[in-house]
């Protein structure tokens, strides 16, 4: 990546998320074409970078915490977020956001439980290492599972509602599924 | 006192009334020609070009109008800072030994307090920035650390030797108990505490970003405004210090007014500027 003269890296090429693309499809044409909203084109759902950002839409459909918990989980799995690099505190990030506090906590607790990011105390979240063999191993699972969830035509919500049926004990409907599927 | 008296002899009223009248004055032209809509426009032209950052049509007007009310506010703060120096240099009747004994252990200790307060009133300003539908944030936690070179730490430790210096020699001059030393130390540690609370009271505020360049500009100015604090708590209390060091040096060792003493802050103010010229582009680290 070249280095400016201060040897400063520049950032992350700019790509907007499927929130931002969403709610940019009401700009003026004429501004598009004159290069002046030139960080928005070409930014349709199917090409979704993960980007050096998190941004939330309050008038999306998905619930703020599954926003953050997944633009987090995106930008680990891609290697945008290194192990050890330090996530923002609750309190910055429910702020500069606009959440409440017990959302962010819930995105990272989520995250925290499959492993994917850690709580040092008071000295803050971080990107975790290397996953550990069994929750490698019930990673692989999930994955697995996913896929094979996906080829029965479901999509991310209805999964994750059998699934967090399944782990409540109560999903029912959720266990024949699964069976017939296995 | 009549000594001192005679050599400095103290302004009457009417003098001290039109330097006031005139100051005003002249900060009131200033202050006109220098919020000027377009002015600040051009302002904020340049510092997007400097900083390699873009400045759409939609934000040009909002960075403008933040850019002016930086400057008015340093144009307010600063007399507030500049006032007790001025009375205390004009007031002729103050300016004996028993005055500079008495008074000058407390105006040092105040030194330190004053720099980062005046430094830290220096950079409140108004949020430039309406949030939208949309919020966005930073994958990683920014830490104060990063708005900083090695070098520029360095001057920052220097401005805290030279503040400590500067009170070394003034308390020794003025014949001060240990006890002021002890209190001048103190009111150091205390600044010191205050200086990297509000430091990081301004890197926690929240961002009002909408889209990836008002995160850019948001970004942009959080880093300015955390070296300007840093910038102004570590390099006024010298310069204050210095000021009086020499008032009463001149007062107590019946030196005519030189205007020398000028020089060394001056010197030292540009070289401060040059070494924080390094990192106006590591907001591009957040």
């Amino acid at each position: 990546m070249p280095k400016t003269e201060f040897g400063i890296e520049p950032r992350a090429p700019t790509i907007l998320s499927n929130s931002i693309s969403q709610s940019f499809k009401s700009i003026d044409p004429a501004k598009l074409s004159s290069g002046e909203l030139s960080c928005c084109v070409n930014t349709t759902i199917d090409t979704i970078t993960p980007v050096s950002f998190l941004s939330i839409d309050s008038a999306a459909g998905m619930p703020p915490f599954e926003q953050v918990r997944s633009q987090l989980a995106k930008a680990i799995d891609s290697g945008i977020l290194k192990p050890q690099d330090q996530l923002p505190t609750v309190r910055k990030l429910a702020t500069d956001l606009g959440l409440a506090a017990n959302t962010v906590a819930r995105a990272y607790r989520e995250l925290e439980l499959i492993g994917v990011i850690e709580t040092r105390g008071r000295n803050g979240t971080f990107v975790a290492g290397a996953l550990s063999p069994r929750k490698a191993a019930g990673a692989r699972l999930a994955a697995t599972l996913a896929q094979r969830m996906r080829d029965l035509g479901m999509g991310e919500a209805e999964m994750l509602a059998i699934f967090r049926n399944e782990v409540e004990g109560r999903g029912g409907a959720g266990k024949s599924t699964l069976r017939t599927t296995s | 006192m009549t000594v001192v008296a005679a050599v400095n002899p103290p302004p009457s009223g009417l003098l001290l009334l039109a330097v006031f009248v005139g100051s005003f004055v002249v900060a009131a032209l200033v202050i006109t020609i220098t919020s000027r809509k377009n002015r600040s426009t051009s302002r904020a032209h340049r510092l997007a070009r400097h900083s390699g950052i873009e400045l759409p049509s939609h934000l040009e007007g909002r960075i403008a109008r933040r850019l002016r009310n930086e400057w008015l506010t340093f144009l307010f703060i600063f007399p507030l800072w500049l006032s007790p120096l001025e009375l205390t240099s004009f007031n002729g009747h103050i300016q004996s030994a028993t005055y500079w004994d008495t008074w000058f252990p407390r105006l040092v200790v105040l030194t330190p307090l004053f720099g980062v307060a005046v430094s830290f009133s220096g950079v409140i300003i108004a949020r430039w920035n309406v949030p939208g539908s949309i919020r966005l944030s930073h994958l990683r936690r920014v830490r104060l650390r990063q708005a900083f070179t090695v070098a520029e730490r360095c001057a920052l430790a220097a401005g805290v030797g030279a503040t400590m210096g500067v009170s070394a020699w003034g308390l020794q001059r003025s014949h001060s108990s240990i006890h002021w030393w002890a209190v001048e130390f103190g009111a150091l540690v205390l600044a010191g505490v205050i200086w990297w609370l509000l430091e990081n009271t301004v890197m926690d505020q929240p961002s009002t970003a909408s889209d990836p360049v008002e995160l850019e500009w948001d970004d942009l100015f959080r880093f300015r405004r955390v070296r300007s604090l840093a910038i102004g708590a570590a390099w006024i209390p010298p310069m204050a210090g210095w000021v009086l060091d020499s008032l009463m040096n001149q007062q107590l060792s019946h030196f005519t007014p030189s205007p020398l003493w000028v020089y060394g802050p001056l010197i030292i103010s540009i070289t401060v500027a040059l070494v924080f010229r390094q990192g106006r582009l590591l907001w591009r680290t957040a």
